[in-house]
């Protein structure tokens, strides 16, 4: 038995050391593909996720540019399929401007499997900054709306004090309550069942473990290596035993949205756009590229049922929004694959960077901007 | 303290139990008793005094009823030990509850309670050690056990850290003998077991519980209203695994530590999910409060002349007694109708084995058959015990009795779920198949050895690598 506690620990060192090159945070996002950021100390342009979004908004502030921009949206707007050195993401090749006189620019917070409620929480921090950008820009797109619950690293950046500068009459108790939840949390670890003075001993032990076996830093890079091929080998297993034993061709789909994911999603993005005519910010939502079809591909999701759901959306807030649809701007050959090698209808190249970027300037170039109905 | 954690490896295991075996025989006792407080304090050392309250009452109490020769006195001192103890643990863990339901029935009735800011932090293992302590005072006023004469005994029979927070429940009468028994050095034996059981118990909470926490979290944050009944079954078969190996996890730690001490503790869990009927079951899950419930609880009120008296029978007051200790078992598990519901569903099963002879007799005999209708019962209580709300458990309830929510199509949870509890169920039926095969035949000496050796090396390797910090049992609520 001692041996093997030996033996086991050993093993662990080595195994450790050899996680140095595996990145585990770009594996969600598919097969080659990776997180693009920009932001950097004189240079705020791009953000992923919710640890630095605050300080991203400060540096906005700071930056002085006359008309701010806003796109808020997932991982789409960070991700480059096959990424080489110099590859772009859509809001680089949107500011690129090659007059010296720069009076616009756009900045990006994304995070992965955003939805509409995470994406009314990112708002509400911009303006929790007070920045008031003139334009904010959402991708709109089938998937971000079957995503639930709300991502908890952005909530708890929000202060509830700030809700009192909010008109009343808008829907922002989904949030509230979330927060107020996420408090009761926090008090129940702090109080009640989590080892306060342990949490203290912990990071005191793992340090100077990490101190004196440099290779132990690595140990969560390992087990996410090990969960992913886990996960992935047997997704793939059962994927394919229940699709031979319930005879599941590809003409089935998914499960739609459940209606109630979908309403609240639609709440949020309801509140989003009161909120922003508010401050007299003007709302364009883009329909968010997607991977078009090769013969004899079908969609794995309603098709028909997406497109009304986006002309509805298009019909209710026409007055209020600015409609693109971008569906089919990115050919086929620019998408990278899923990890279970399946096409991946999110994640495109560079060149799809380029594209988009592209589209979105073109839109903002326009004197006349085309609204879809 | 949590034991995955590097602390509880470093302070306890790596340095305290090595210095216990060094230190002079006559201060091992003292030692043991401020570590264990210690291991209390790490969490809240302000609590630590009302756990030494606690064993200061049942101490006093017991010798105050051993040296009484009046019958009305003895039976004073117990109430007043009784009392006390109670009195802190509805204090403690009830006093909310009670008031939320007192102010939803006065309100039908139209007078509204002030809302009222409870502060009150429900401190770690109450239910655990209170429950031990008070046994001690019922063990004297049986005349089962004589009281001990020395405090730090006594203190450190209640505070012993490696099952303070979540048991196995100890009787004074089996674990009293041992602090006082001689010790001399630890056998090779006892540590080879103690390190055995103590991997076993990290490799169930590090790598089973904790890793399938996130698809029960994930499940049971869903609408159940739009589950399929597979939904239902797939997350309750995953809770169900979850807390079983969260707490017999933590069960093997205990008593893999306390080995390492010199001490046996009793088992906690044997095989549950293999029992082929309700009673079998609550002879293999938490078999220490099982036990603890039947001789303090249930034969008590059995033999209650009053409960004879309004049942009109020995057999009705048994019934009773039954779903009485139930529901109670259910509360004690957490102050929600969801756990007193879980006790109630539990209590409805015993008695049906009991009321039907033949149904019994079919799952003794066709053991197959008492297996497979024990697991889907005890894996469906689990729905009220991790549901979050009570609508939520009688939801998911509805849904498994409707036949047209057998429906794969309706299929709202994600397919990882569905395979993870399907390797589950493989993998408890492979190992159970493995100590059978352990336990009726005789493995070449070579084999055993090597293969554990491999087994064990994987394990520690794994443990080490998700051993993160501060993710805490799932008893440690209770």
């Amino acid at each position: 038995m001692l041996l093997a506690l030996l033996s086991g620990t050993i093993l662990l060192y080595f195994l450790c050391g050899s996680q140095s090159d595996f990145h585990p945070e770009n594996f969600g996002q598919g097969r080659e593909t990776s997180g693009r950021e920009v932001f950097r100390e004189g240079n705020c342009e791009s953000v992923i996720g919710a640890e630095k979004v605050l300080e991203f908004f400060q540096c906005i502030k700071n930056e002085k540019i006359d008309k701010k921009y806003l796109i808020i949206g997932a991982s789409q707007l960070h991700s480059i399929n096959k990424m080489q050195p110099g590859d772009q993401l859509a809001v680089e090749v949107f500011n690129k401007n090659p007059s010296a006189k720069k009076d616009f620019k756009l900045y990006q917070v994304s995070t992965p499997n955003a939805n509409f409620n995470d994406i009314l929480v990112i708002y509400l921090l911009s303006l929790q900054s007070n920045i008031r950008f003139s334009k904010v820009i959402l991708p709109f797109v089938h998937d971000d709306l079957r995503e639930y619950p709300m991502q908890d690293q952005f909530l708890k950046k929000i202060d509830r004090r700030f809700f009192g500068l909010i008109k009343p009459n808008h829907k922002i108790s989904e949030i509230e309550s979330a927060i107020t939840s996420l408090n009761e949390d926090k008090r129940l670890a702090d109080g009640d069942t989590k080892l306060n003075n342990q949490s203290v001993i912990e990071e005191f032990i793992e340090s100077k473990l990490i101190f004196f076996f440099p290779a132990l830093s690595y140990r969560g890079r390992l087990s996410a290596r090990i969960s992913i091929t886990f996960e992935y080998f047997f997704t793939n297993l059962f994927q394919s035993l229940y699709k031979t034993f319930s005879k599941i061709n590809s003409e089935i789909r998914y499960p739609n949205i459940s209606e109630n994911t979908l309403k609240w999603n639609l709440d949020a993005f309801d509140t989003f756009i009161r909120i922003a005519s508010d401050q007299k910010t003007q709302i364009i939502v883009y329909r968010q590229p997607i991977r078009p079809l090769k013969k004899g591909e079908t969609f794995y999701f309603d098709r028909i049922q997406y497109d009304e759901l986006f002309h509805r959306t298009v019909d209710t807030y026409k007055k209020q929004v600015l409609f693109f649809d971008l569906d089919n701007i990115v050919p086929t050959d620019y998408w990278g694959e899923t990890n279970l090698g399946q096409p991946d209808i999110f994640h495109f190249t560079a060149i799809g960077h380029r594209l988009l970027g592209q589209n979105l300037k073109s839109i903002f170039s326009r004197n006349e901007i085309q609204n879809l109905k | 303290m949590i034991f995955n954690s590097w602390g509880y490896i470093f302070i306890f295991l790596l340095f305290a139990i090595p210095v216990y075996w060094r230190i002079p025989e006559s201060y091992r006792i003292f030692y043991l008793c401020f570590f264990s407080l210690l291991f209390y304090s790490l969490w809240k050392w302000e609590f630590s005094f009302l756990m030494v309250f606690s064993a200061t009452v049942d101490y006093i109490a017991g010798k105050a009823i051993f040296e009484s020769q009046d019958l009305a006195r003895r039976k004073l001192y117990l109430a007043l030990s009784v009392a006390i103890n109670i009195g802190l643990l509805l204090y403690f863990k009830y006093l909310f509850f009670f008031y939320q339901n007192a102010s939803f029935l006065m309100s039908v009735v139209g007078i509204q309670f002030p809302p009222f800011a409870f502060n009150i932090i429900l401190p770690l293992g109450i239910s655990f050690y209170t429950f031990q302590s008070l046994s001690y005072s019922i063990d004297v006023y049986r005349r089962e056990i004589k009281p001990t004469n020395n405090f730090i005994d006594f203190l450190t029979f209640v505070t012993f850290w490696p099952q303070l927070i979540a048991g196995p429940i100890l009787r004074a009468a089996d674990f009293l003998p041992q602090l006082i028994e001689k010790k001399t050095n630890l056998k090779f034996n006892d540590i080879s077991e103690g390190i055995r059981l103590i991997l076993n118990g990290l490799f169930k909470k590090v790598i089973c519980a904790d890793l399938i926490s996130g698809v029960v979290d994930e499940s049971f944050r869903m609408n159940p209203a739009e589950f399929s009944a597979f939904d239902v079954w797939v997350s309750a078969f995953l809770f169900g695994f979850q807390i079983y190996f969260d707490f017999s996890g933590y069960s093997d730690i205990a008593i893999g530590s306390a080995r390492l001490l010199g001490f046996k503790l009793p088992e906690n869990f044997n095989w549950p999910y293999f029992a082929t009927s309700p009673k079998d079951f609550w002879k293999r899950w938490h078999i220490s409060l099982s036990s603890w419930i039947r001789d303090y609880v249930y034969l008590p009120l059995a033999n209650m002349n009053f409960l004879k008296r309004i049942s009109g029978s020995s057999l009705n007051a048994m019934t009773y007694s039954l779903f009485i200790t139930w529901f109670i078992m259910g509360l004690w598990h957490g102050a929600s109708w969801n756990f007193a519901f879980w006790g109630v569903y539990h209590s409805f099963f015993v008695f049906v084995f009991r009321k039907f002879k033949m149904l019994q007799d079919i799952c003794e005999r066709q053991k197959i058959i008492g297996w497979m209708l024990m697991l889907f019962i005890a894996m469906a209580g689990w729905i009220p015990f991790r549901a979050l709300t009570f609508v939520n458990s009688l939801q998911m309830f509805s849904t498994i009795l409707n036949p047209f929510k057998y429906n794969l199509f309706l299929q709202k949870t994600p397919a990882k779920h569905y395979y993870i509890a399907l390797l589950l169920v493989i993998g408890m039926i492979f190992s159970f198949g493995l100590h059978y095969v352990n336990q009726n035949f005789k493995i070449p000496k070579i084999v055993y050895s090597t293969v554990s050796f491999f087994a064990y090396s994987l394990g520690t390797l794994l443990i080490l690598i998700y051993l993160k910090p501060v993710s805490q049992f799932i008893y440690f609520q209770f």
